[in-house]
């Protein structure tokens, strides 16, 4: 029997996920891809929630759990110590969420990623504050519904473009994954984990609670993300090389909103304008391909 | 719908700490004292104790029949349900939360869901 | 061997003498040369440990939290502002139970803004579990700070050296700086814990209900620290000749008047006492050293034959008054219920603390038969 990925489990079933959950198998494909020699610093968020509470852990791997906006420091202290004590195999990777990553923790990754410490930051991104109860974040996309920005005074500002701003840093990789494609997430990871330097993986995540759908249909948002343009998957290496994947956007964006209960209040003339959106960005992705 | 028999393992979970709770995470965790507690909170037990599959309202049943050992089910599931057994799959309803993403992404529709019985 | 060196660089050199291995400060006046110094000791190659150069004081007690949980003996230092911003993380240090070690220069909280010595910075974090101890000389904080090493990865309790900004910080004196070999015999290197480790995984730090027996054994190991702190002093002397106690008294065992304070208005306080002594008042100096426990026996201990104590308190709790007066009025509460206590503020925001200050501490404590709220020295008339 051929696995299409990894075979080593590096979660414990039992843990408090919603069913459905994007983030916990945004968790389960990296640490797959990292392996048992990985040390992880999870801040409050719903990875801290389904880590589980004392005296249980649901990860095979040690577990730090930090301050919310200390996620990308931490993760360079544990670096810092295992390199003085000779450790220096052992993978440190820095677990955050949308709201720990572009919001309360920017500070933090921007001064890990100038320093270019060698760790692996992952985000994962369901586009709101989920663990507190759907608050938004600056990652929640134009016309979204959050318990914080409820209609009509929906998100009107566009989602933060938080790879722009670690392209600039010019660390050694970043790379955009989704669930929905997990041989290819492993295999990012698997490119970052042989790179030095600060890497930063976005991981596209949906939540079922979060974003008003049934739960059954996870993995099928992820895709579409990806297959009508709104989540491009690409890699840039030293800000500066873009690699764009295989994936172009061939389904219409009404596909992707119309799953949502989020996105139930979206007009028309709101489609438009994030088709036209779309549009700019892919055009903007091939021009930075070359 | 009957009276559900009270699992302490899933009650755990609600952090209602009652009496019974405390003996139960005593017995099951060796927490046994004020002495033997760590100086701080180390977690180093796993959370298998906890049975997930008692959040399911609706099952999974595999036909392997029209199963063709593709693995996505298993590469897809959140809970690692769906553990491989012998030269195919096995769900374990144990800690099935009934997502019903296995279902759906089964290219050869093998997965069938179905309303859990209480 | 000897060097004349300032109260900051006593700071570094002891930082290098305990060999510490993840360093992550951010600069601060007047903490800034600490930082500088042990940055030229790492770029030299004579400390061999990892200097990351941190963003905010934040972040440098993060990055010193989880170098601590990965088994590293660490070091940060800041001031005033850098320590408020700390704040939550000195929590999260002392709840982890982490052998941390920090030097703060103890600087003004603003607003106003203001650079020079204050207790208050360090006063306000009381509460967060930390130990804390209030230097007097360079050669005080050069030998606190080794102790503070030894003491903390034994209880597992981080350690704040504090020294004030600018009168200790800046001014220089000779300082002893022993040999490696008899450091390293006084300070070996930690005992293994509970560490982050890829052969033995754990989570730290999860969500409990359990909480408070957590807390309650932060309360008994702060309970044994006292003696463990006393016991480490012991040894110091031992070792290198030098030791400060706790509490450092000075001619309290027939003194009428004890005048108590901490850090360097001591030294002036003394030179007061022995002025008054020769008019035939019999004055007593208490230096507060360990402030976190707060050593309750030990000052009960030395105040027990005075008529009249006054405490200096070069910080302020807006509502309550100084903040070492209340601790030692609480204190006395046990022992000496009626011991009448004089509270006085002074040198807030680093105001020269003179003699001539103290003198009027002494002449009002003599004269007034009862202690009467607090009394503000060096306010514009």
């Amino acid at each position: 029997m051929k696995f299409p990925i990894p075979e080593e489990e590096m979660l414990y079933s039992g843990h408090t996920a919603c069913p459905g959950c994007g983030a916990v198998l945004a968790l389960k494909y990296v640490l797959k891809g990292l392996g048992p020699r990985t040390m992880i610093v999870i801040p409050p968020s719903c990875a801290g929630t389904i880590s589980a509470p004392f005296p249980f852990s649901s990860l095979k791997i040690p577990v730090l759990r930090i301050p919310f906006e200390t996620t990308a420091i931490s993760a360079s202290g544990i670096r810092a110590a295992l390199d003085v004590m000779g450790k220096k195999d052992i993978h440190v990777l820095a677990w955050a969420g949308d709201g720990g990553t572009y919001d309360i923790g920017l500070q933090a990754l921007s001064a890990t990623a100038e320093r270019n410490d060698n760790i692996i930051y992952v985000c994962y991104d369901n586009e709101a504050y989920m663990n507190t109860g759907i608050q938004r974040s600056s990652s929640t996309p134009e016309g979204a519904w959050t318990t914080t920005t409820p209609s009509p005074y929906l998100k009107d500002t566009p989602k933060k473009d938080i790879v722009r701003i670690m392209a600039a840093h010019k660390i050694p990789y970043i790379a955009t994954a989704s669930i929905g494609y997990p041989p290819d997430l492993i295999k990012k990871v698997e490119k970052a984990k042989q790179k030095v330097g600060t890497k930063f993986i976005l991981i596209f995540s949906p939540c079922p609670t979060g974003w008003r759908y049934s739960s059954e249909l996870t993995i099928k948002v992820a895709k579409l993300a990806t297959e009508t343009g709104i989540f491009p998957l690409y890699e840039v290496e030293h800000g500066e090389k873009y690699y764009l994947g295989k994936k172009r956007p061939e389904k219409p964006l009404k596909e992707y909103f119309s799953l949502q209960g989020r996105f139930r209040t979206m007009k028309e003339e709101d489609l438009r304008r994030v088709e036209e959106k779309v549009r700019k960005e892919q055009e903007y992705l091939a021009r930075m391909a070359g | 719908m009957p009276m559900q028999p009270w699992k302490p393992t899933s009650w755990l979970f609600f952090r209602v700490l009652r009496k019974e709770v405390e003996r139960e995470m005593k017995k099951r965790y060796s927490v046994k004292s004020l002495e033997e507690m760590p100086i701080t909170a180390i977690s180093f037990s796993t959370t298998e104790g906890n049975e997930t599959g008692e959040w399911r309202s609706q099952r999974p049943l595999l036909d392997s029949e029209k199963c063709n050992q593709c693995g996505l089910c298993w590469m897809y599931c959140p809970d690692n349900a769906i553990l491989p057994e012998k030269d195919s799959f096995q769900i374990s309803y144990t800690y099935c939360k009934g997502c019903g993403i296995c279902a759906k992404e089964c290219p050869k529709g093998a997965i069938l869901l179905v309303k859990e019985k209480r | 061997m000897k060097r004349v060196i300032s109260g900051n660089q006593s700071v570094s050199y002891a930082v290098l003498s305990a060999k510490a291995q993840v360093i992550a400060a951010y600069p601060i006046t007047p903490q800034s040369s600490v930082v500088e110094m042990l940055a030229n000791f790492c770029s030299t190659g004579q400390l061999h440990t990892k200097f990351i150069n941190v963003e905010s004081e934040h972040s440098a007690m993060a990055a010193c939290i989880s170098a601590s949980v990965v088994g590293a003996r660490t070091f940060t230092a800041t001031s005033s502002q850098g320590l408020a911003l700390m704040h939550e993380l000195l929590h999260y240090a002392s709840g982890l139970r982490l052998p941390i070690v920090m030097a703060n220069v103890n600087r003004a909280l603003g607003s106003p803004f203001n650079l020079k010595a204050d207790l208050s910075d360090s006063l306000s974090q009381r509460d967060t579990g930390w130990l804390q101890f209030y230097c007097e000389s360079g050669q005080e904080v050069f030998d606190t700070i080794i102790q503070a090493y030894r003491i903390s990865e034994q209880i597992l309790l981080p350690v704040m050296v504090n020294l004030e900004g600018f009168i200790l910080s800046h001014t220089y004196e000779a300082v002893d700086i022993p040999d490696q070999v008899q450091i390293d015999r006084f300070l070996p290197p930690p005992a293994p814990r509970d560490c982050l480790d890829v052969e033995n995984p754990c989570l730290f730090g999860g969500t409990t209900d359990f909480y408070i027996n957590f807390r309650y054994k932060m309360h008994q190991e702060m309970e044994k620290a006292k003696a463990f702190c006393q016991e480490c002093d012991s040894e110091f002397q031992k070792t290198f000749g030098r030791s400060y106690g706790l509490t450092q008294s000075y001619l309290c065992e027939d003194a009428d008047m004890i005048l108590v304070t901490a850090g360097t208005i001591a030294g002036t306080c003394r030179v007061v006492a022995d002025q008054y002594r020769k008019r035939g008042l019999k004055v007593g100096v208490l230096r507060v050293r360990l402030f976190r426990p707060f050593p309750s026996e030990w000052i009960c201990k030395a105040l027990q034959h005075a008529k009249k104590v006054a405490v200096i308190d070069r910080d302020f709790s807006p509502g309550c008054g100084g903040i070492f007066a209340q601790e030692i009025k609480s204190a006395l509460q046990g022992t000496r219920v009626s011991l009448p206590v004089y509270e006085f503020i002074a040198g807030l925001g680093g105001k020269d603390v003179t003699d001539e200050d103290i003198g009027g501490v002494v002449e009002q404590t003599n004269q007034t038969p009862e202690p009467g709220g607090v009394t503000w020295i060096g306010l514009l008339k």
